[in-house]
């Protein structure tokens, strides 16, 4: 079988007859047994269940069935989404045991669809980091080079993809966990807009910022994934009643038209000048397709990553009190009811978790909350202005995704140093804006560099426009040798 | 922030940490608070809050009554359970 491109290829392929889904899944079973050993981007496969969903739709191929949009495409699931019957562990001892009682919404419309499910996969535990090295179960390894991580949180859906072992993954992003290990890895990583995805079946961490979103191989495939999984879901309050245009209608061959915001600061100050280079090429290259750049200022965006820390750690510290050993996951038996909550939270838990809890409890607190939560919020409006006043100037707005390139293992033990690798993508979750990182090259080391673009809430198609044309135009095909 | 504060909000959060655990948490979380100071030059006065994207959607929805899980199905992931009920160590004795 020839290799594949993306999904969509593959879909095509399948839709043709010219490939069947039980041999598309047994390739990528393949891909799994000869890097899952080297990378560890999973945490549980479920083989059986992939199969028989592949035989399934390869008898209802025959029968001349109608299959979905994804027919054939295997699928890996980041680890804090729920599949039924499968177990959703967060990458915490807290929840070790734990069996999904139900779908996610977003893996019931992938299923519809077609998708085969391959299984879960690693992340920072909670979804809070930006290395995996925060996994309390496993260390997932960066596809071009195995002393370096993948990024964060998402980091073992987005090695997945990078390294051909799933044709696309979901993540969740809520300061940059999808953005930054695509960047990381060489894939195209998804943030839909707030509330543009069901978040119903996603393991809470903080609810007025996270979004589900796609790895995928090409923008055609993040267009594609995300015309599946968007649209109001009655489970959900807060998914968005707009209307789930066509995405992939939305690919285009040029930029003309186009107004391409950029802020100085965000190239001149960063820290790896490899990455600022290779993004002013990408924008140069918009630029020779048509677009206008336009130079903005983002004056509060500096105040971004200090809101964030209070923002998100006062919403995960809510959150994560469901986890207290009563309903699921650990018990530390001690002596009262009350001294079990201590114990299981205390034990279950590891040092960044515990950190962001105490972190957001503290930010929460009598004495505490007008300095910290209140003036938080109040700065996050001034920086949801500043973007208001850019996107009446720019359609899209260009930049790094990271500050830097894949980082050693065990290289940033600060977590200050940590937090600073989202300084670019935290604002896109505090102001609701769908945002995506490309692969847009690579650094002197080899190592990928993303370009991060941003788009006003609900405009996705104006992002697919802009990423699948300067896309076409780079014509990179990053692949690791592994 | 001090081991003070620490043990303090340890409790809020109900939280067991050792002593090593308070001494290295003091330490992480007076840095960390340290940069979130910065927020304070930040002129914010008439500025109302922005406590979620888009605070002025509300969903509304039939209010009827549909399938759920089974008792069975609720409790399968308890630590313990006994008769369909989630089972705890007595909290008065």
């Amino acid at each position: 079988m020839p290799a594949i491109k993306d999904s969509f290829e593959l879909t095509k392929r399948f839709a043709a007859g010219e490939s069947s889904a039980e041999a598309t899944l047994q390739a990528a079973l393949r891909m799994i047994d000869a890097r899952e050993p080297r990378v560890g981007a999973f945490l549980h496969l479920d083989r059986e269940g992939a199969l028989a969903q592949a035989r399934d739709l390869d008898a209802r191929r025959k029968q001349g069935q109608k299959l979905g949009p994804l027919a054939a495409v295997p699928v890996a699931i980041k680890d804090n989404i729920h599949v039924a019957g499968q177990a959703t562990t967060c990458a915490s001892r807290m929840l070790e045991g734990f069996k999904a009682p139900y779908d996610a919404t977003v893996t019931a419309r992938l299923k519809a669809a077609g998708a085969i499910i391959l299984g879960k996969t690693n992340l920072d535990e909670f979804a809070m980091g930006s290395s995996c090295e925060n996994s309390a179960l496993k260390q997932t390894r960066n596809p071009f080079d195995l002393e370096r991580v993948p990024g964060g949180s998402s980091g073992g859906s987005a090695a997945a993809v990078a390294a051909r072992m799933a044709l696309m993954a979901l993540g969740s992003d809520t300061g940059g966990s999808i953005r930054e290990p695509a960047s990381f890895c060489g894939v195209v990583g998804l943030k839909p807009s707030y509330g543009r995805v069901s978040r119903y079946g996603l393991v809470a961490f903080a609810s007025s910022l996270d979004q589900i979103g796609p790895f995928t191989l090409s923008v055609r495939d993040a267009a594609l994934s995300l015309s599946v999984m968007a649209g109001e879901d009655p489970l959900d309050a807060t998914s968005s009643s707009e209307s789930v245009p066509d995405y992939l209608s939305a690919l285009r061959a040029d930029l003309k038209g186009l107004r391409v915001g950029v802020v100085r600061a965000y190239f001149d100050e960063c820290p790896n000048q490899d990455v600022a280079g290779r993004c002013r090429q990408a924008v140069e290259r918009m630029k020779a397709l048509g677009a206008e750049i336009v130079e903005i200022e983002l004056p509060r965006a500096k105040d971004g990553l200090a809101v964030y820390y209070v923002v998100a750690s006062a919403e995960a510290s809510s959150n994560l009190s469901r986890f207290d050993g009563v309903r699921y996951g650990l018990r530390e038996k001690t002596s009262s009811a009350i001294q079990n909550y201590f114990a299981t939270r205390g034990r279950g838990f590891g040092p960044e978790v515990k950190r962001r809890i105490m972190l957001g409890t503290h930010a929460l607190s009598a004495g505490a909350y007008d300095e910290f939560y209140g003036r938080a919020s109040k700065v996050r409006t001034l920086m949801v202005n500043d973007f208001k006043a850019a996107f009446a100037r720019c359609d899209v707005i260009a930049s790094p995704t990271a500050p830097f390139t894949a980082f050693k293992a065990g290289e940033k033990s600060d977590p200050l140093s940590m937090y600073l690798c989202d300084i670019y993508t935290i604002p896109a979750n505090l102001a609701g804006l769908c945002a995506l990182s490309m692969p847009v090259g690579v650094d002197a080391r080899g190592l990928p560099v993303g370009l991060q673009l941003q788009c006003a809430p609900y405009a996705e198609t104006t992002l697919f426009g802009a990423a699948g044309a300067l896309e076409s135009d780079l014509n990179l095909n990053l692949a690791p040798t592994l | 922030m001090d081991e003070h504060t620490v043990r303090h909000v340890a409790k809020l959060a109900r939280l067991e940490l050792d002593e090593a655990e308070i001494r290295r948490m003091a330490g992480e979380l007076a840095k960390i608070t340290g940069y979130i100071e910065q927020l304070r030059a930040v002129n914010v006065e008439h500025v109302a809050p922005t406590v979620h994207p888009f605070f002025d959607l509300n969903a509304w929805r039939e209010d009827v009554v549909k399938p759920s899980f089974s008792r069975a199905e609720a409790v399968s992931n308890a630590p313990e359970q006994e008769e369909g009920f989630f089972k705890v160590p007595p909290v008065i004795e």
